[in-house]
């Protein structure tokens, strides 16, 4: 056994060694700006306990399972290890001093899960060679962390083997005793003793550089991401905060100060694990972006910049720029889509599309930097409330062959019938859909005409949030002017902007999508169908707006079951992992110059199920749907809204 | 981007980008005073300098589509890259240029500057025929503005005869090459002068 006194020295210098890495990364999050998670606790310790505790979302991967095994056996390693420290600094501190019948299951749960610690990480070095959770994954850093727990448990073997075999410890162990009838069956306790003492140490100096290693490495977020958890927020990130228009206001993110210090804790947490990349569609059709690594290169740039930045000194390796580590590319930043499939796995919650997000507001009002495309984009929005750039005044077109009710005082619902429903060729059959459906629910509603205009949905994911404000207060004034209490949306994007961001302006009127509405309507019996439509086979494709960013899941697939009588089959990625159709984000006013396309690649999912045709919920999705068809020269496929589908099945007047 | 604030104040000032007006008249009655400000700026003050400009190679029309008068713009109804031909007979003859959709674009049968629409040109010729192409918004953002659209489809339902002044529903196989010879031969009459296309009805 180790010297208490030259041990004591040691355990301080690592534990003052640590202390100090850690509060030296730890301070670098005041770098960043303020921002409230402190609010409802009880929940906030029930989503720990779930989240980190329970793991919840690690084990949503088959793999996981090998990651919550490490986790609880760690926990009760802990006490083993503190029980190892206290007996090296006083020899009497032990569990042995307690009677045989508590001493003797401790041991013996000590001795178990170290056996399973040591099998989890040789599977976890083994699976990152045979099968890489992401290209890449083969960091050194990753291999000294798992020699380092492999040898911490070697160690553990040896030391109690040797102490079980000279009949120093007697106590139920049965790995350690195997280890000790393996290579020490019969060592004197003389023999044993500097050997015990070897390996007393190594164990000591592996713990502790454990220890001193973990605030360098990817590791750090064993120290983080239960923090991390405890501060997720409750609703969707689907939604940027305000900002206000003054003189010198810093507007979006440019630099890691402008980000705010739970984004900074989000970049000390991320666990490399890669899922969010795994989902990405920006990275899976080889485009520039890969949410891993931004958040990556926030933690670099912080890193580098921090120290400096915290005694008020200006950032030296500029957050958005030339793409090395530690900086961010304007290519990456155009790529996302908002679609919030990263944010949906991230097993510690960290928030990466939001951040984007706030990179664009910067290049946008502050440097004016952004794709050609947008110019036309923001200009029409500014001057004709719509993204094409139409007149006005053709708002109405779509109806003017119905006797449509323009909104007053005495309707229920206003129908938001939104850009793409008044201009789009295509998408106005479902805008008339829906008028065919109230009507025949006998809903009173109304629209409101040439007075509507956009939501400015793609301003806002764009980072022209200048503009959004306007549209966003203009909106929102007229409809306290026309006593709007509750809007039917039939475009995900105008619904998730009314419903979440107009919040922020005080719109406090019930919003409903039409997925929403139209399943409500069916189950009350207010809207009944005559027959059952005949679409052949059927597959579903959630928009990302309505189902990540909303909930809302189940209404549009019960809607298409009650019109055709068959529920649609579900393609590979569905529900929550849904994949994007490539257009949110603003990402539909831009062309896709980079990888391959977006929609293709989901078009080519749904044609795998071999469907008759694809049923959305999104007059987005439906122009992505159908180029894609086209161009996989797959027009025999009939993408239709659920509104149409559900318009077939009405009775005939 | 820029947005410019002078909503009290004095000078105010105003840029347009090129094609969204249509050019007005010369009005003689304008009064105003237009003060030509010399800057007393040399070349020599210029740091960048324009050593050459050189043309996209692949860029056979020595026009833009942005600023020609004339276009004939093909779409996935064209079927195959070798059917561009047609459509280039055409433009030729009219003086004019080929524009195309972007599903024709992506398809590879004609370079992404030739791309017409939302994430491609707005253009604002005098006359443009649009071949096989349906008439998606983010197509006819791109040209409503023109000022006479001829659109050959032969689905009567496209969305495109919604903004053609005149409308041609038929094969733009039978059409095109038609009315490329009609213009041959009325050019070979008039002894070669600059034509001018007379309505077609179908
Ligand atoms: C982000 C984004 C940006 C976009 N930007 C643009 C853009 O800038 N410009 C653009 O054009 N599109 C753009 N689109 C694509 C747009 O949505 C349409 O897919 C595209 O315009 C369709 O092209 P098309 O009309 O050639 O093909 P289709 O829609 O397939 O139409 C082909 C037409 O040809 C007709 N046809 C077929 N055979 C014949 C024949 N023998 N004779 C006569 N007619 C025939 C058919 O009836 C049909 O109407 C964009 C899409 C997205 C998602
Ligand atoms: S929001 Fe979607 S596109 Fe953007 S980074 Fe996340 S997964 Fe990728
Ligand atoms: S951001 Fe989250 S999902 Fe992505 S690699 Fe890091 S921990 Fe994993």
């Amino acid at each position: 056994m180790p010297n208490p006194m030259v041990f004591a020295l040691v355990l301080v210098a690592a534990v003052v060694l640590f202390i100090w890495s850690a509060v030296r990364r730890f301070s670098l999050l005041r770098v960043g700006r303020p921002e409230d998670r402190f609010n409802d606790i009880p929940a906030r310790i029930r989503d720990t306990l779930v989240y980190a505790f329970g793991q919840k979302r690690v084990v949503r991967k088959a793999f996981g399972f090998n990651h919550l095994l490490l986790f609880w056996s760690f926990l009760i390693l802990l006490i083993a290890n503190g029980e190892f420290i206290l007996k090296g600094l006083n020899p009497a501190i032990s569990f042995m001093s307690l009677p045989a019948v508590v001493h003797n299951p401790i041991y013996l749960i000590f001795d178990l899960v170290s056996l399973i610690v040591l099998l989890c990480v040789i599977i976890a070095a083994i699976r990152r060679i045979v099968k890489p959770p992401f290209p890449g994954a083969l960091t050194a850093d990753a291999y000294v962390i798992l020699g380092m727990v492999a040898a911490l448990m070697i160690a553990y073997f040896n030391l109690h083997g040797l102490e079980l075999a000279s009949g120093e410890m007697i106590a139920l162990m049965p790995i350690s005793s195997a280890v000790g009838g393996l290579f020490y069956s019969g060592i004197t306790p003389v023999a044993a003793h500097p050997l015990i003492t070897i390996w007393w140490w190594v164990h000591a100096i592996v713990l502790l550089g454990f220890l001193n290693y973990l605030p360098y490495s990817k590791h750090m977020h064993i120290l983080s991401s239960i923090p991390n958890i405890y501060f997720k927020r409750f609703d969707h990130a689907n939604t940027l905060p305000r900002e206000t228009f003054v003189s010198d206001a810093r507007f979006g993110v440019e630099s890691v100060a402008d980000l705010t210090w739970k984004d900074l804790l989000d970049s000390f947490s991320c666990t490399e694990c890669g899922r969010c990349q795994m989902v990405c569609p920006a990275n899976l059709t080889d485009k520039p972006l890969n949410p891993r690594q931004v958040i990556h290169d926030i933690k670099i740039n912080l890193l580098e910049n921090g120290p400096a930045m915290r005694k008020g000194a200006e950032p030296k390796l500029a957050l958005i720029g030339g793409g090395g580590e530690g900086s961010i590319t304007e290519d990456q930043v155009w790529s996302c889509t908002s679609c919030g499939a990263c944010m949906e796995v991230c097993p510690v919650f960290i928030e990466q599309m939001p951040k984007i997000l706030q990179i664009r507001r910067n290049l946008v009002e502050a440097k004016a930097d952004f794709p050609e495309e947008l110019l036309n984009l923001f200009e029409n929005m500014e001057q004709r409330s719509n993204p094409w750039g139409i007149a006005p005044s053709d708002r109405t077109k779509w109806c003017s062959l119905l006797d449509v009710k323009p909104f007053d005082e005495d309707c229920e619902y206003l129908f938001y019938v939104g850009c793409a429903g008044a201009f789009d060729s295509r998408n106005k059959q479902i805008a008339l859909a829906m008028a065919m459906i109230l009507d025949a629910a006998g809903i009173s509603w109304g629209i409101l005409g040439k007075e509507e205009m956009c939501c400015g949905d793609s301003a806002r994911r764009l980072g022209n949030e200048y503009l959004f404000d306007q549209m966003a207060q203009a909106n929102v004034e007229l409809w306290e002017q026309k006593g709007v209490k509750k809007i039917i949306t039939m475009c995900p994007h105008c619904f998730s902007t009314l419903k979440n961001d107009y919040r922020q302006y005080g719109f406090n009127g019930e919003v409903i999508s039409h997925s929403e509405f139209i399943a409500e309507l069916l189950t009350a019996g207010t809207l009944k169908l005559a027959e059952k439509v005949d679409l052949g086979k059927i597959t579903f494709h959630d928009s990302c707006y309505l189902g990540r960013h909303n909930d809302i899941y189940e209404q549009p697939r019960s809607v298409i079951s009650a019109a055709t009588g068959r529920d649609p089959v579900e393609m590979k990625r569905n529900h929550s992992d849904s994949f994007c159709c490539g257009a949110g984000g603003g990402r539909m006013w831009m062309e896709e110059q980079l990888g391959t396309r977006i929609n293709l690649e989901r078009v080519r999912e749904a044609l795998d199920e071999d469907p008759d045709t694809v049923c959305v919920a999104c007059p987005y999705c439906m122009t992505m749907f159908e180029d894609g068809l086209k161009d996989e020269h797959r027009e025999m496929v009939n993408v239709r809204d659920i509104a149409e589908v559900v318009a077939m099945a009405l009775p005939r007047q | 981007m820029a947005t410019i604030f002078c909503e009290k104040r004095r000078p105010q000032m105003a840029s347009v980008r090129p094609h969204v007006m249509p050019m007005p008249c010369k009005d003689e009655e304008a009064t105003g005073q237009i003060i030509r400000e010399s800057i007393g700026m040399t070349e020599a003050d210029i740091p960048t300098k324009v050593l050459e400009v050189i043309f996209d190679a692949g860029q056979t029309d020595d026009q833009e589509i942005g600023d020609a008068e004339f276009i004939v713009s093909g779409g996935r109804g064209l079927l195959d890259k070798q059917n561009f031909k047609l459509i280039r007979e055409l433009a030729d003859e009219l003086g004019g240029v080929v524009g195309s959709s972007r599903s024709a674009v992506d398809a590879g049968w004609i370079d992404v500057e030739h791309q017409v629409g939302q994430t491609g040109k707005t253009v604002r010729p005098k006359i443009y025929i649009a071949c096989g192409i349906s008439g998606a918004i983010q197509h006819l953002v791109g040209m409503q503005d023109a000022d006479l659209v001829i659109a050959i489809n032969r689905d009567p339902e496209a969305p495109i005869f919604e903004v053609a002044d005149i409308g041609i529903v038929g094969d733009l196989f039978e059409i095109v090459p038609a009315i490329t010879e009609s213009i041959r031969r009325a050019k070979a009459a008039n002894g070669h002068q600059a034509c001018v296309l007379k309505p077609v009805q179908g």
